[in-house]
């Protein structure tokens, strides 16, 4: 379960974020500078901005996630690319055996969802959600679905 | 006796004189051979004609146009296997069993004909009917042939007709004289138009000098000859679909003694030609056999083939010299392979001579396209026989085992190789996220 944080503090962390998106509803028991409303127009984020927040997002996820959701994250990622490659290679040469590029190509996908249900079921902020599933349960779930979606590709290569 | 049982026995030894006669004969069709003949005309003018064709082993009938008992059919089978027709020169018509109709029923049994025309009988009307229905237009009656650059002085030196021909311009179908000759051909007659029918065979025509007139009427030829030059036709035959022949000659004589026994002549040989051919001696193929199989198997003429399977189809062919069946050669014997529009059109290639016939073969893919498919050969040239065979077959699909399977396409390596990687991958995820440690917690903020 994550730690509970005080608004105080998620208005602190979204501060650094935010800082620049968000119009004059800052609490007022933060700022500590009060400037009239009229004059905090919105401004345009630019590219400055929109790198800096890819950055701070990639070092959000770097820090606060849990070792085994990138692991599972990794394996997403791995999954997209090689379906994405067959993907490409079917449009540019061709679906002659077409099922075998259905079987190629839904055992990623396949696997895909597989592990997106696994990251859910596993996520420790989830578990509010998922109170009879346990993440052993999840795993459990998860090595079943993929023996069967393995099954199913092997037999559909023909 | 009674009348049925003298025609027994009359039909009975005419089978017999048959097959006896057919072992020595040299007609593929048949021996018995008729001749029309009016008793007026004095056989010995063309004893020399006739000795020769007894010569080949035919059995000569000779009968008068006006004979009662004369008929072309038996008992509803035909009763020769050949008919010389010609023309009565003192009456007006032939009879009833000369016409046209049982001609042709004669022709449509297999018979053969041969037809002497001579222009100034009154009987022409009868024989213009046949000639029509060969697609053969004769000439008006009392015309003649007229050529004022090659004609015989001797024999007309003023009306110049009778003509000399050269076989080497004249003679459109040289398998008829083979063998070149210097000798020339005489002729004194008359000569007809042909049509357009495809089964028609020409053998003789008009030197390009010569044309076709009435010598009574002079203005007319002027204006309009019935037809001249190279579309003058002298001889003239027709096969039928079911290889029957015909031949229209339009003189008869050309076949005398005096025209054989004329100097430098080459009449003898060119009767001797028509002859052959008419009476089925020359110019007659036939389909030995046929074969289809799938390529190097055994199995001969299955009936169910499967598609884009290599298929084998042998024909031999034979040709009758006169006395045997030799191999007939060729190049150009085509096999169709056929569903209501052919989808190969192949040369059959003469690969041997097995036997007596020549051996043609071709190995071909079947097409892509199930349904019921015809071997169809259909070998059909001028002056020899026509040769034609249609076997049908069938072409099933695929079975649901005989496609390619995927790890025999190059074009599914991409996605084999995928399915293996994810199932690699998925051991090494499913290890590492069994090994992995305890989460290390994120610390509680605890102000």
């Amino acid at each position: 379960m994550a730690p509970k944080r005080t608004p105080r503090q998620a208005v602190a962390k979204a501060g650094a974020v935010s800082s620049s998106l968000s119009p004059a509803t800052e609490s007022p028991a933060t700022s500590g500078v009060s400037t009239p409303a009229a004059s905090r127009i919105p401004a345009l984020p630019t590219a400055a901005d929109t790198s800096a927040i890819v950055y701070q997002a990639w070092n959000s996820y770097v820090a606060d996630t849990p070792r085994k959701l990138k692991l599972v994250d990794a394996f997403m990622l791995f999954l997209v690319a090689v379906g994405l490659i067959q993907f490409v290679y079917c449009i540019l040469v061709g679906n002659y055996p077409f099922n075998a590029f259905l079987s190629g190509f839904s055992i990623t996908v396949g696997q895909f969802v597989l592990a997106a249900s696994l990251r859910m079921q596993a996520n420790p902020n989830n578990s509010s959600q998922f109170e009879k599933v346990t993440p052993e349960r999840a795993f459990a779930d998860f090595i079943f679905g993929s023996l069967v979606l393995h099954f199913f590709a092997y037999n559909f290569i023909n | 006796m009674t009348p049925f049982g003298r025609g027994i026995i009359r039909i009975l030894g005419f089978q017999l004189l048959a097959l006896v006669s057919l072992a020595l004969a040299l007609s593929t069709t048949g021996s018995k051979l008729l001749v029309v003949l009016d008793p007026s005309i004095n056989k010995e003018d063309y004893s020399i004609f006739f000795d020769d064709l007894k010569d080949r082993d035919f059995v000569i009938d000779f009968r008068s146009a006006n004979d009662p008992h004369l008929s072309l059919f038996n008992y509803g089978e035909r009763a020769y296997d050949h008919v010389i027709l010609t023309l009565p020169p003192t009456q007006k018509a032939l009879g009833p069993n000369l016409l046209a109709k049982p001609l042709l029923e004669f022709m449509a049994n297999g018979g053969n004909v041969l037809v002497l025309v001579n222009p100034n009988e009154h009987a022409l009307g009868s024989v213009r009917e046949f000639a029509r229905e060969l697609d053969i237009h004769l000439p008006f009656r009392d015309t003649k042939l007229v050529d004022h650059f090659h004609f015989d002085t001797a024999a007309s030196p003023n009306l110049h007709d009778t003509v000399i021909l050269d076989p080497a311009t004249s003679l459109v179908a040289p398998s008829i004289l083979p063998g070149a000759t210097r000798k020339k051909i005489v002729y004194s007659g008359s000569a007809f138009a042909l049509g357009n029918n495809q089964l028609l065979f020409p053998i003789l025509r008009a030197s390009d000098t010569a044309y076709v007139y009435d010598p009574a009427e002079e203005l007319l030829a002027s204006d309009s000859p019935f037809v001249s030059g190279t579309q003058a036709y002298l001889v003239a035959g027709i096969q039928a679909r079911n290889n029957a022949r015909a031949v229209i000659v339009a003189s008869s004589s050309m076949l005398s003694n005096d025209a054989i026994d004329a100097a430098d002549s080459a009449n003898r040989e060119l009767a001797a030609g028509i002859t052959k051919w008419t009476f089925q001696e020359s110019g007659v193929i036939k389909l030995a056999s046929v074969t289809h199989k799938l390529a190097n198997t055994d199995e001969e003429n299955p009936q169910i083939y499967r598609v884009k399977k290599n298929i084998t189809y042998e024909a031999e062919i034979s040709e009758w010299t006169g006395d045997k069946w030799v191999p007939f050669v060729a190049d150009d014997v085509q096999l169709e392979f056929t569903m209501l529009d052919p989808y190969y059109r192949l040369t059959l290639t003469p690969v041997g001579a097995n036997g007596d016939s020549e051996l043609y073969a071709t190995t071909f893919q079947a097409p892509d396209q199930h349904g019921m498919f015809t071997f169809h050969l259909n070998y059909k040239r001028t002056g020899l026989s026509y040769v034609e065979d249609k076997r049908t077959v069938t072409l099933r699909h695929f079975g649901h085992n005989e496609f390619l399977r995927s790890f025999e396409i190059p074009n599914a390596y991409p996605y084999i190789t995928s399915v293996v990687v994810v199932v690699v991958a998925w051991v090494l995820f499913t290890v590492l996220w069994v090994f992995s440690g305890p989460e290390k917690v994120p610390e509680k903020k605890t102000q």
